[in-house]
């Protein structure tokens, strides 16, 4: 293993030669945010008890995570497709992401067991009225009674059922969970030794695994988000997260770079386009972000039919217009303009602030796709208690995450850079000698070695 | 260290069989500055008319004979002449606009979008697919001038001051797309000429009769090659990609809002807009190659517009069709998902009804077909690229067909069904519209250089300088060529 000092020089150098401490102590910070979330959900939970309020509060919360999870397993694939040389900037912090499933598998259990809940919910009360949304099951087509009551719901029950609901959503966790091992599998093989098999053999899976990508974001977030609101139907819906999701994790890993590796000399050298693609990746998303957005509200506002003007006015009516105009300005106008500026996205730290910024955006996002469905207005988050729970959510799950995250950087110790991936020779800047006393890359020096004894 | 030896990696990795004329390269190995620009001038100046060339001229205006009758025909006589009827309204009319339009977007990405994700490889075909755009763009024109039906009254459609108060109804998409489209049309124009204006100064220079000597010395604008002019191009020719990038996404998206916008099933979909973004790019490719592959033949430029070329557009269609492909499946999902009655009957009366052959075909086309592209013997087979490529301009009328006629015939109210036939004069004018884009082209081909010269010289310079360095390509040969030519055929980084 290099020293400390020499290792800042080299990219066969390992992660936690680099940023071990960093990350160490990111791991021993980020419980203390969990602590904090998770005593601000016990006070939510206890002041709204009997209502669903904190269950509201966690799905929107665990969509952030979740997303950020199976954002980076498809910018890992896609990566892998394009071999940008950007990737190799984030290639490592999207692996450790991608081997976040477990945790955001247990993340996802409380929903999952307040399905099988719901299916035990009759959604009356004693007088045999319809219970407020606040105190129904947070999926109201799990309940049989208001299926089978409703000409709609019945309708599409042979898809919209608990029982379907929960196999789709273990089988989506088998999915990506499946893709993230073969991705990091063989990316490690990738490590060892020169073998272009391997190369081609992740290009391929990954080519498939987009396309897999994006037919389980998709149908997840309709089983997770859109049927919130059953009625309610938007065929542009899973591209809307598709970018969202991908939005988010751009944004969180140009925040790793800059609070893990910003000041370490060998970031010093990486060359300043690549933060700039960085930064015209963020752009094109902030605008693919808005163009989805727009053109789901603006096709739906036109047409003005009943079967979609109500999620609509759910968030244009008592208020919620002011958290749309909100996310117009947070997750649009402000970082469009700020994105617009060349010299501003070349440089990480302007650019880590303006993710900083995002992250709070897309939060807000997700409140305003999943919270209008149950509150009438905002202010009933302040009066409920809610808000409580909105804040400790996301620190609980953000804690947890970051916790599993920083140990899944260290625990693999993967090299900072792949050691054998052709397409890093010219991108990298480091010149010949950086790699060691042969004056050879790892790859030239297996490409000498295979040529010896081909 | 487990040890592999290269003939165990060629053997297990897919490599295509193409003839010893093929390179992989962005540009064929020999070329030089010089090379370059004799085999693109040449083309434009040398006197022999081709006989390839002129046997196509003749059977284009054959077409555009034919053009000229159905569209006198409609001028004179009315939209009467078509197909259409009360039920369905919009027929060849809007299928034809849509494709066309469609076609022409290739052109704006390759020139726009790949130039700013710094995507070399486009130099070689960026010329002719903007010509494309523009002669599509043209066709596309023609449709929606016969369509409105009294055209002595087409220019209402602007917001022109009049005295009888007559104003166009800024709500409705179609005046958006009367933005849309000359926005279009103007921009792709004058990103198209200001790209031509180096080469039209290496041609005015390298001509030796007066007379075109003159024609291009007034085309080319004084160019003469210096130090501020080519500081002053660049910058306009990335403001003028900046302004291209958006329209890609705008022009396509604000047609798919004359469909999404109302409230007929089949045609109001949320995904419509990035779904024929997607269309647009799968028909402009197609066409991209269907041109291409010719084109390089008979101008003998198989080393400047390569298998690499040829292979990269063949991946963006795997890429684009896939996309499309999902845009199918989440209308039907949808039309499930959504429980509503007429929902799914459209669904059900694409695949089952009258027409159910369409929707069927255009599945086969644009959804199973381009698959084969997955596979690189395929996408490095020029018969196999050539017969995609026109089963995916199929598909993709196809996919116009099932949305607007489709649609129509069977909307929710059922004393409105009605079928719909086209006449010889629907199929007139549309065949008529492919003499009025290869009459263009053709010209085109004649008249200007169809790669651009000056950004070829500047790939040929970067690759006998760094080509070797950031690919690990052998480099050109040095200096090759790098002489004798005058200022205005420096490579454009000068």
């Amino acid at each position: 293993m290099a020293t400390h000092e020499h290792s800042h020089e080299r990219t066969d150098v390992r992660i936690n030669d680099l940023i071990g401490p960093r990350l160490n102590a990111l791991a021993a910070k980020a419980p203390i945010f969990a602590g904090v979330g998770g005593v601000l959900c016990l006070a939510g939970l206890a002041l709204t008890w009997g209502t669903n309020y904190f269950l509201q509060s966690y799905l929107f919360a665990f969509m952030f995570w979740f997303g950020l999870t199976l954002g980076s397993t498809t910018w890992l694939m896609g990566h892998h497709v394009t071999g940008g040389g950007w990737g190799f900037l984030i290639r490592r912090p999207l692996e450790a992401a991608s081997r976040m499933w477990p945790y955001v598998f247990a993340m996802w259990f409380p929903i999952g067991i307040f399905m099988v809940l719901s299916m035990m919910n009759n959604g009356l009360d004693a007088s045999g009225h319809h219970l407020p949304m606040n105190k129904m099951p947070l999926y109201e087509w799990a309940n049989a009674s208001i299926r089978d009551g409703d000409k709609v719901l019945t309708a599409k029950s042979g898809y919209l059922n608990p029982l379907g609901w929960l196999i789709r959503s273990v089988l989506f966790f088998c999915v990506w969970f499946g893709l993230s091992f073969y991705l990091n599998k063989w990316s490690r093989e990738e490590d060892e030794s020169y073998n272009p098999l391997v190369r081609h053999r992740l290009s391929l899976m990954s080519a498939v695994g987009l396309l897999i990508s994006a037919l389980t974001i998709t149908f997840s977030t309709i089983d997770w988000v859109m049927s919130l609101e059953p009625h309610w139907f938007s065929s542009l819906w899973g591209l809307i997260f598709v970018v969202g999701q991908g939005h988010a994790t751009l944004i969180v890993m140009v925040l790793m770079i800059r609070y893990l590796a910003w000041d370490l000399p060998l970031l010093k050298k990486v060359e300043t386009r690549y933060f700039r693609d960085l930064g015209n990746l963020m752009l094109a998303f902030t605008l693919l972000w808005a163009y989805t957005n727009y053109s789901q509200f603006m096709i739906q506002y036109s047409a003005n039919i009943k079967e979609e003007a109500g999620w609509q006015l759910h968030r244009t009516t008592f208020g919620w217009q002011y958290i749309g105009f909100g996310n117009i300005i947070f997750h649009f106008a402000a970082p469009f303009l700020f994105l617009l500026m060349s010299l501003t996205k070349v440089n990480i730290r302007n650019l880590a602030k303006l993710a900083l910024f995002l992250v709070f955006a897309r939060h807000l996002d997700l409140f305003f796709y999943i919270i209008p469905t149950f509150r009438q207005s905002p202010m009933e988050t302040f009066r409920s208690f809610a808000f409580l729970s909105d804040i400790g959510a996301p620190l609980l799950l953000g804690g947890l995450w970051l916790m599993g995250w920083s140990k899944q950087m260290t625990k693999t110790n993967a090299p900072i850079v792949p050691q054998f991936d052709e397409r890093l020779e010219g991108f990298w800047p480091l010149d010949a000698h950086d790699h060691g006393s042969n004056g050879h890359t790892p790859l030239a020096a297996a490409k000498g070695v295979t040529t010896t004894h081909g | 260290m487990a040890v592999i030896t290269p003939r165990e990696i060629s053997r297990r990795l897919p490599s295509p069989v193409v003839d010893a004329d093929e390179t992989f390269d962005v540009v064929g190995k020999g070329n030089t500055l010089a090379t370059v620009t004799e085999k693109i001038s040449d083309a434009v100046l040398r006197d022999r008319l081709r006989p390839g060339w002129v046997i196509f001229l003749g059977f284009a205006l054959l077409l555009l004979a034919t053009l000229g009758v159905a569209f006198g025909g409609i001028l004179v006589m009315g939209v009467g002449l078509w197909g259409i009827n009360n039920s369905v309204g919009w027929g060849f009319d809007i299928i034809n606009f849509v494709w066309w339009i469609g076609i022409g977007h290739a052109g704006t990405l390759i020139s726009a979008i790949l130039l700013l994700v710094h995507q070399n490889w486009r130099t070689s075909i960026n010329r002719f697919a903007e010509a494309m755009t523009i002669f599509a763009v043209f066709c596309a024109g023609l449709f929606v001038l016969s369509h409105v039906g009294r055209h002595q009254y087409a220019y209402w459609l602007f917001p022109l001051p009049n005295s009888m108060g007559m104003w166009p109804q800024f709500r409705s998409p179609l005046e958006w797309d009367v933005f849309a489209v000359s926005t279009y049309a103007t921009v792709s124009i004058l990103f198209w000429y200001v790209g031509l204006i180096p080469d039209l100064a290496t041609l005015r220079d390298r001509a030796v009769r007066p007379y075109v000597k003159r024609f291009y010395g007034i085309a080319s604008l004084g160019w003469r090659g210096s130090n501020q002019h080519w500081h002053r191009y660049m910058a306009v020719y990335l403001i003028l990609a900046g302004i291209s990038t958006p329209l890609v996404l705008s022009v396509h998206s604000t047609i798919s809002f004359d469909f999404a916008f109302s409230q007929v099933p089949g045609w109001h979909a949320t995904v419509f807009p990035p779904y024929f973004v997607a269309g647009a790019l799968v028909g402009g490719f197609a066409m991209v190659l269907i041109l291409a592959i010719p084109l390089r033949e008979m101008f003998n430029l198989k080393d400047l517009i390569t298998m690499r070329h040829l292979e990269n557009c063949a991946k963006i269609l795997v890429c684009t069709t896939i996309f499309v492909s999902y845009g199918y499946a989440m209308e039907a999902w949808t039309a499930y998902y959504s429980g509503s009655i007429d929902e799914r009957f459209m669904a059900w009366n694409r695949a089952f009804g009258q027409y159910g052959w369409s929707y069927w075909s255009l599945l086969f086309c644009n959804a199973v077909v381009p698959q084969l592209l997955w596979f690189r013997k395929i996408r490095t087979n020029l018969v196999w690229l050539y017969f995609i490529s026109v089963v995916l301009s199929i598909g993709m009328w196809l996919e116009r067909w099932v949305i607007i006629v489709v649609s129509l015939t069977r909307t929710m109210l059922p004393s409105t069904w009605h079928g719909y036939t086209p006449t010889g004069w629907d199929w007139a004018q549309y065949i008529g519209t492919f003499g009025l884009f290869l009459t263009c082209f053709l010209l085109f081909c004649r008249i200007l250089p169809v790669i651009a010269m000056a950004e070829m010289r500047e790939l040929v310079h970067h690759e006998m300088h760094h080509g070797a360095h950031d690919h690990g390509h052998d480099s050109a040969e040095p200096n090759g060529g790098f002489s004798g030519s005058d200022p205005s055929v420096a490579p454009a980084h000068a």
